[in-house]
């Protein structure tokens, strides 16, 4: 009977080193899946990259609290300088691969008289001009908002040489939704 | 023995249970990593909101150019507030 006994308690014990074998291989497995989902998340950083090339455009765009000189020609807008803005502004679009077949910026700037201030006197404009609509769609918590492209809009003061007033308003965005944001 | 056997099945509940509410714990857990993956976005703080804002760029562009003139001062104020009027 004693023995038997001790038998039924080797194969308990023989059990219970299996089943604390499969908790430890469960939580392991648990605290993998925990880091994995964490930290194999992409950061969202395109609020971030379109705030900085808005910075960068206003940086081109205004200095000192004059517009740059290359934007007037004979004291008029000068529209040549759409053709060569992102040389202007030492900005190029380039992206890494697997993003190249759809352009993943665009910005437009905008200048307003402070006499009229419902219609551009002037614009230009670069890059994927499509996702322009996607900047008026309202902030909401889904799936289909995080995917669209983010945008910052920013808007400043500034005179030209012969110290007439205009406002210009600088909208960027950034696509690039399958890299930051998770499928 | 059939004392030993009553003994063994109720140790054996108690490790279901314990079993259970490990795995419970685990999911609970991974849901909210889950959760907080989700929610990870980085701020440079390139643009400051806050009133005493000393960092925008574009802020400080606008007060230089009010130096130097400042006509139409309020209206282009309200102008600019407008700004992200969309989001």
């Amino acid at each position: 009977m004693f023995n038997l006994l001790k038998k039924d308690q080797r194969g308990t014990d023989k059990i219970l080193s299996m089943y604390w074998f499969a908790i430890l291989v469960i939580i392991a497995g648990g605290v993998f899946a925990m880091v994995y989902n964490f930290y194999g998340a992409p950061y969202d950083i395109r609020e971030s990259e379109s705030s900085l090339l808005a910075n960068r455009i206003a940086d081109c765009v205004s200095q000192n609290g004059k517009i740059n000189p290359d934007f007037f020609s004979e004291g008029n807008f000068n529209s040549e300088i759409e053709k060569n803005i992102l040389e202007e502004c030492t900005l190029n679009f380039n992206v890494e691969k697997g993003y190249q077949n759809v352009p993943q910026y665009f910005f437009e700037i905008e200048f307003y008289k402070p006499e009229d201030l419902s219609a551009g006197v002037f614009s230009i404009s670069e890059g994927n001009l499509n996702w322009k609509t996607d900047c008026l769609i309202k902030k909401e918590n889904n799936k289909e908002y995080e995917r669209t492209v983010k945008c910052t809009e920013r808007r400043l003061y500034a005179l030209d040489s012969g110290n007439n007033q205009y406002l210009i308003k600088i909208l960027s965005g950034v696509g690039k939704s399958e890299k930051n944001v998770k499928n | 023995m059939l004392r030993t056997n009553k003994g063994q099945i109720g140790e054996s509940i108690n490790w279901v249970v314990a079993t259970i509410i490990i795995i419970v714990v685990l999911l609970i857990f991974i849901y909210v990593s889950i959760a907080l993956g989700k929610t990870k976005s980085l701020d440079t703080g390139v643009k400051d909101n806050s009133e005493a804002s000393s960092i925008d760029l574009i802020k400080t562009k606008t007060e230089i150019a009010f130096s130097l003139k400042d006509t139409n001062k309020n209206k282009i104020e309200e102008w600019i507030a407008l700004e992200n009027e969309n989001e």
